[in-house]
């Protein structure tokens, strides 16, 4: 699957979780220091989000990796 | 690993309506309720004789994650915490059974200041560890 395709599933996942008033046009370099909404808690539910759209499932190993948006596609393209 | 449940965690959206139906159950508060601002919730304890501790957590309003579970879940038990000897440990064990952390162990004002961690596994949902001392 292409990077812009999976970044635009991932911009819908986000606004939904985070209950966002408009998309957060994620970056390959946003983290959860660029948007207010995403705490820990909510990290959480946005992984589960993700698993269930892409119909994927990470590791905790894999998971703590992240830095960035970036890595997670990284990490969906791989299991894809 | 070793470890027993030491108290259930109980989401709400007002922890004082909330003892007070708890209360006619059999429960009695124990302690004040406590400001713990790291977490940004308001926590109070509950227990009963013979029965498995209650913590009652509310979301300070500004904690829009745990306001918005409230929402979707509405008020109800939301963690197991469980006991441990030696929660850095504890932590390592779980990361290597694959579990998700939510944070490394802080302090815990409402539990003496122990350290507490919480992590997430999707088969169970979400787990506290306390150190027991």
């Amino acid at each position: 699957m292409e990077r812009t395709e999976i970044f635009k599933r991932l911009n819908t996942i986000f606004e939904d979780v985070l209950d966002l008033d408009e998309t957060p046009n994620l970056t390959e370099e946003t983290s959860a220091n660029d948007i207010e909404e995403w705490d820990s808690l909510s990290h959480i539910q946005l992984i589960v989000a993700i698993e269930k759209e892409f119909r994927i499932k990470f590791t905790s190993s894999e998971i703590i990796k992240w830095n960035s948006v970036g890595d997670t596609v990284n990490s969906i393209q791989n299991k894809l | 690993m070793e470890c027993k449940i030491e108290h259930i965690g109980y989401l709400t959206d007002n922890i004082e309506e909330t003892i007070k139906i708890f209360v006619t159950l059999g429960f009695q508060q124990v302690g004040d309720v406590v400001n713990d601002d790291t977490q940004r919730t308001k926590l109070c304890f509950i227990e009963k004789a013979g029965e498995t501790p209650i913590e009652l957590v509310e979301p300070y309003e500004d904690n829009r994650t745990m306001q918005r579970m409230l929402s979707k879940h509405g008020n109800g038990p939301y963690h197991l915490c469980y006991g441990v000897d030696d929660i850095d440990a504890s932590y390592e064990e779980m990361l290597a059974d694959d579990w998700l952390p939510i944070f490394n162990p802080v302090a815990a004002p409402a539990l003496n200041n122990r350290k507490i961690c919480y992590f997430f596994k999707q088969e169970v949902g979400y787990i506290e560890l306390v150190s027991k001392k």
